[in-house]
């Protein structure tokens, strides 16, 4: 019966007030709670309670009224509010939301228990007389009303007030039609006003004067409104409201004190007002204090226009008052007519710079153009902003459900919980906000389930009981970052490889080439959950692939950084808006790409000192002691510059250097020029165009022509650059660095078994470091076992097999080293991982020696003994990783070792001493060139990645030499590559194999020269 | 489907050869195409062009027909077509059975010919006689007029980027 468009006002309104509402309730828990958030929610529930009445809504205006009853109480100080209150006003809220939801039905919901839950919190006094249930029928009493107020809920309290401060009352009534529809207002706005002018009592639809479905179709609607206020007579009500006298009734005060007086239940004791009032004056310390004019009121409009506060209270100046009450009013748009006002701001900034363009030519020759076009330069530019302004939206909307979030999650998860938010005024478009609201709340409850500890734990660990999750948002550089930090449990990159092994989401390979950091962002594969247990809580591991992509998909990134026991940190980094970024317009080859600013962190102008070095046959530029991988534009996209331009594939050393972010990976794009700085507008790439994969957009540049906007990521990945990889790149990339100033230095982990002996064992012969407990360990025979990956391990402890200190007692936390490219592969345990080192060995091979024991050196002053894994693998299982017998045959040859690594060089040579009769072992291409140049051999056998030269090209050259073409050559690896497997065949190795397995290599060796006759070089 | 069996078909040159699409599916002609080349784009894909504000992917026909380069004659002009959501919203062409994609496409030919109204009877649809340098999937049908073929092109088969060119 109501228009149904009145009602959708009056939901969305509703809906905006709890919004309001419950983070101040929230705050009412905590010790900051000040009167000013009671009163939001005072006025809150008063306004559902009024509006909801009017519609005829009563399930919504009982409980409302209840609420109202209660925060009135809290609000004078009456009652002090504490969790169990919170607890109740929350669940009523939730009932509110759920009633205003879908009002018409409302009546089919139970509000009995919150009502009663409220009840116990008013005095006695106050719970036996409620006003009046139901519509249409009058409040108990035995005084006569006047046939206008019989049909109104009558409040006693404000009434009663209204009388002692000689306020008037007075009746309205308006026609749905002519006074709400033909006007432009809604009857929420003219609830507003008698909000402004006094206090609203009740208000209803006479439904009654419609007798037949006719009647209702011509009959204008009437809403009556009772209210009380300080105007002081009937034309000022007709004037304020814009209604004729007709419809504008004065109640007599002594009707409504003859009813006061006749119900004795009147709701406040005596003296409260009283008390209230005299506090209020005090405060005020005015003359306005006997002006009559009630002071709950007071408190309310000050908060909303302090400084009109006596013409206010002047009752024959009500036109002042609405003046105020104008000048904050805000208009609703709908978000499509903004979304076409961005796009037409969107191509005006287009043509403004379009024109600017043309008047630099001509700018001359027209007088006064100039000026006209730097002023339409600035009116665009704040038109623009301003535009975007209209879309843009406080985060504080999405954040203030957060509170409540957290509270509900800890009561339920039994956890201690305190979330501090910072950047609620931080301005989004609100599409992303919009967006960010499911992606934040998965976030948020994944640090109360899984980060936060429960207290007993948290106390356990030294942490104070209560966990913290903070929610913070800022401006960083044009961009918005947004961080989830918690101080829970964090997360073990360990047990996330493990984890996504066992589900089958990575392949074990993948997992173990992961850095720690790397590994965090397992989390965000799809099918994966860390959760032991699925709770009703966090999802099932369908949530953080999907923020990851919601977040991508609004063009920012996610990052993540967690340490174990210490908390994790989830940062997002977001544009401001969609449509429009900023952007560096560079050129390469006579064509103009866009490079958004967003990934851009510097640039860097080539030649001079900044001269690109070639690191294995790729380019990097030294940086501030950082190696960064250059990528050069013309080459990844296969353009070539027209005669007079500038760039081109080859062009390394000209040009700029922009150095690039994606997700934590940098490198160096080259371009040969930089062109300019521009907001442009982002269009959508047409299919055809996004199938190459290194654009991300296209955009029109002030001249009209279109430029590509360059996708960094896609352009890394053409550039075949494996960013998974990056870490471990940039570290090998250093280590050859490191290793063409001296090449013999090499990457040790140092570890412990027990005690004070510390062990080291080259890191690239390791795949993994597991952290096991020592229950994890089967025992089956003598042997020990561990399930890793769905197969067994074996164990050894090194102690059981090496001349060294025996532990008394095994720690329960170990860790296990597992060596790559074993034939079998065997766990050795560990007490302890005490550093990774990159050093040059100086080996001692005499000092100490036995079983396993390479040898010894000093690290940092502390004597190391290196491991020789293949010696000790050899005495724990002879029969995989012994030869059967060395074979003679060999002993008349000379064999030439090639390896850059001390470790290995030395482990080789061993090995290929028992089996030659001579082995020269060098350590790069060059000094092996000199020997072959020099000496005569029978067989070469070459790390593939040395420094410099690298095997492979050592193999090309023997091959080419006529001298050495039949020369057998057998390529060794300590990593796995399919690229090595192509050149190996390219350059016609005989064989390639991974370092280090002994009887491989023994067979190998023996095949080749089953083939091939053993004899010298020398033809 | 429509009351008249006869359509509008804008007719334009690839060299001496003349094609023929249904004219509602043209939202309009450019000449004078001010054309941004695009690196790393599949061979039958001329460029990209602002035609006001709107960027436009325009599609070499030739190229895409796997035409010879030295069949080509004439200076390019360019057939915008109507984006598949505008042809949604249109009532007079919402009856047609072909349908163009999402994004902003022109055709790029040689020379704008007639537009000519064709009774759907003198289609045929299977096209023997066609020349056999075209691929058939993207014929969908032929007209013999006095003097010349008029080859109808499947626009479907034409626009979508799995059909592979060879």
């Amino acid at each position: 019966m109501v228009d149904n468009e009145l009602i959708g006002i009056f939901i969305q309104e509703s809906k905006e007030h709890l919004e309001a509402i419950e983070p101040e309730i929230l705050a009412m828990e905590s010790a900051s709670h000040d009167s000013e958030g009671v009163n939001t929610i005072f006025r809150g529930v008063h306004s559902i309670k009024g509006s909801s009445g009017f519609f005829g809504f009563d399930q919504i205006s009982k409980l409302s009224h209840v609420m109202e009853n209660l925060m009135a109480l809290v609000r004078d100080g009456q009652l002090s509010p504490n969790s169990e209150m919170v607890s109740v006003l929350l669940a009523s809220t939730d009932k509110l939301k759920l009633m205003i939801d879908d009002p018409q039905h409302c009546a089919e919901v139970a509000i009995e228990d919150e009502v009663k839950q409220l009840n116990t919190f008013l005095p006695a006094a106050k719970g036996g007389t409620k006003p009046a249930q139901g519509k249409g029928e009058p409040a108990p009493k035995q005084v006569k009303l006047p046939d206008s107020l019989k049909r109104f809920r009558l409040d006693p309290y404000i009434l009663k007030n209204a009388m002692q401060h000689g306020h008037l009352v007075f009746v309205i009534r308006l026609f749905m039609n002519k006074d709400v529809k033909e006007k432009g207002r809604t009857p929420y706005d003219y609830f507003k006003e008698i909000e402004s002018l006094g206090e609203f009592v009740d208000a209803y639809f006479d439904f009654s004067s419609i007798s037949g479905l006719d009647d209702a179709l011509s009959t204008d609607l009437v809403c009556s409104f009772l209210f009380t206020t300080v105007m002081g007579s009937p034309d000022m009500i007709t004037s304020v409201f814009d209604i004729p006298a007709s419809q504008v009734e004065e109640i007599e005060a002594g009707v409504i004190k003859e009813w006061l007086g006749t119900n004795p239940g009147v709701q406040t004791p005596e003296g409260r007002d009283a008390a209230v009032f005299l506090e209020v004056v005090e405060d005020e310390s005015g003359p306005a204090s006997d002006t009559g004019h009630e002071p709950d009121k007071v408190e309310e409009e000050d908060h909303l226009a302090p400084t009109d506060h006596l013409a206010v209270k002047a009752s024959s100046a009500p036109a002042a008052r609405m003046k105020v009450k104008r000048a904050d009013e805000t208009i609703r748009v709908n978000v499509s007519l903004l979304d076409s006002l961005m796009n037409l701001a969107g191509e005006m900034v287009l043509s403004r710079n379009q024109l600017i363009r043309i008047a630099e030519n001509h700018g001359q020759e027209i007088a006064g153009l100039q000026s006209i076009i730097q002023n339409i330069n600035l009116v665009t530019s704040d038109m623009h902003e301003k535009v975007m302004q209209t879309r843009l939206q406080a985060l504080g909307i999405i954040f203030g459900k957060f509170t409540r979030i957290i509270r509900d999650l800890a009561m339920k998860l039994g956890k201690e919980i305190i979330l501090d938010i910072e950047g609620e005024d931080v301005e989004l478009d609100k599409s992303i906000v919009e967006a960010l609201s499911d992606p934040l709340t998965h976030l948020i409850r994944n640090c109360a389930d899984h980060g936060i500890e429960l207290p007993e734990e948290r106390e356990r660990m030294g942490k104070p009981r209560e966990g913290r999750v903070r929610l913070t948002a800022k401006h960083v550089g044009g961009q918005v970052l947004i961080e989830i930090i918690d101080d829970g449990r964090g997360m073990n990159p360990e047990k996330l490889r493990q984890k996504a092994i066992e589900k089958g989401v990575l392949k074990a390979e993948e997992a173990a080439k992961m850095s720690d950091r790397q590994a965090l962002t397992i989390i965000f594969l799809p099918g994966f959950s860390t959760a032991e247990k699925v709770s009703d809580v966090s999802g099932r591991g369908v949530g953080m692939d999907v923020v990851r992509t919601n977040i991508e998909g609004l063009g920012g990134f996610v990052d993540i950084d967690s340490e174990v026991g210490v908390g994790t940190r989830i940062s997002l980094r977001l544009p401001l808006t969609l449509a429009i970024i900023p952007a560096m317009i560079v050129g390469s080859c006579g064509r103009r790409f866009a490079v958004p600013q967003v990934n851009l962190e510097e640039v860097v102008r080539l030649g001079g000192k900044n001269k690109p070095e070639i690191i294995r046959g790729s380019r990097v530029l030294r940086l501030r002691d950082s190696l960064l991988t250059l990528i050069n534009l013309a080459d990844v996209l296969e353009i070539a510059p027209q005669e007079g331009e500038r760039g081109g594939a080859t062009d390394w050393e000209d040009g700029y250097v922009l150095v690039l972010n994606v997700d934590n990976n940098q490198y160096g794009l080259i371009v040969s020029e930089l062109l300019d700085s521009e907001e442009i507008a982002v269009k959508p790439l047409s299919v055809y165009l996004k199938q190459v994969g290194c654009y991300s957009g296209v955009t029109i540049m002030g001249d009209g022509k279109v430029a590509m906007i360059v996708d960094i990521q896609g352009i890394a990945t053409m550039a075949r650059l494996k960013f998974a990889e990056n870490e471990i790149n940039e570290q090998s990339a250093l280590d050859l660095a490191n290793q063409l100033r001296s090449s013999d230095s090499e990457s040790l982990l140092l570890f412990r078994n027990e005690g004070l002996e510390l062990f080291a064992i080259n890191l690239s012969t390791v795949a993994r470091i597991e952290r096991i407990k020592a229950s994890d360990i089967e025992h089956i025979g003598k042997g020990e076992y561990l399930k890793l990956g769905g197969r067994s391990l074996r164990l050894v402890r090194m102690h059981d097999y090496m001349p060294i200190a025996k532990p008394e007692q095994t720690p329960q936390d170990l860790y296990v080293l597992v060596p790559k490219l074993l034939a079998k592969p065997i766990g050795i345990v560990a007490t302890q991982i005490v550093d990774t080192v990159q050093t040059v060995v100086d080996l001692d091979r005499e000092t100490i020696s036995g079983v396993g024991i390479l040898g010894s050196t000093f690290i940092n002053n502390a004597l190391v003994l290196l491991v020789d894994i293949y010696s000790l693998f050899e005495s724990v299982d002879p029969e995989v990783f012994r030869p059967a017998a060395y074979p003679e045959r060999f002993k008349q040859l000379r064999a030439l070792l090639v390896d850059n690594n001390v470790f290995f060089r030395t482990v080789e040579g061993d090995f290929l001493r028992r089996l030659f009769g001579e082995v020269v072992d060098v350590r790069n291409a060059a000094q092996a060139w000199e020997k072959l140049s020099e000496e005569n051999f029978h067989v070469v056998i070459s790390d593939v990645e040395l420094p410099g030269t690298s095997g492979f090209d050592l193999c090309g050259k023997v091959r080419h030499s006529e001298r050495h073409k039949h020369l057998p050559f057998i390529g060794f690896s300590a990593r796995q590559d399919p690229n090595h497997e192509v050149l190996a065949k390219e350059t016609m190795m005989d064989a390639y194999q991974m370092k280090f397995d002994k009887v491989k290599l023994l067979r190998l060796i023996e095949s080749i020269f089953d083939r091939k006759t053993p004899r010298l070089t020398q033809s | 489907m429509t009351p008249s069996s006869q359509q509008q078909y804008m007719t334009f040159y690839l060299g001496g050869d003349l094609f023929g699409i249904n004219i509602l599916l043209v939202r309009e002609i450019i000449q004078n195409l001010d054309l941004t080349t695009v690196a790393k784009v599949p061979p039958y894909i001329a460029g990209v062009l602002n035609l006001r504000g709107q960027v436009v992917t325009v599609v070499d026909l030739a190229r895409r027909l796997s035409f010879d380069d030295n069949e080509r004659g004439g200076l390019g002009n360019c057939i915008v077509l109507k984006t598949s959501s505008e042809l949604e919203n249109n009532p007079t062409s919402v009856s047609l059975n072909e349908r163009t994609i999402a994004d902003k496409v022109g055709l790029l030919v040689d020379r704008i010919g007639d537009v000519l109204p064709i009774d759907a009877k003198s289609i045929i649809q299977t096209p023997n006689q066609s020349d056999n340098r075209l691929d058939k999937r993207y014929v969908r049908g032929v007209v013999r007029l006095s003097d010349q073929l008029l080859i109808l092109l499947n626009l479907s088969e034409v626009l979508n980027t799995e059909t592979r060119v060879e």
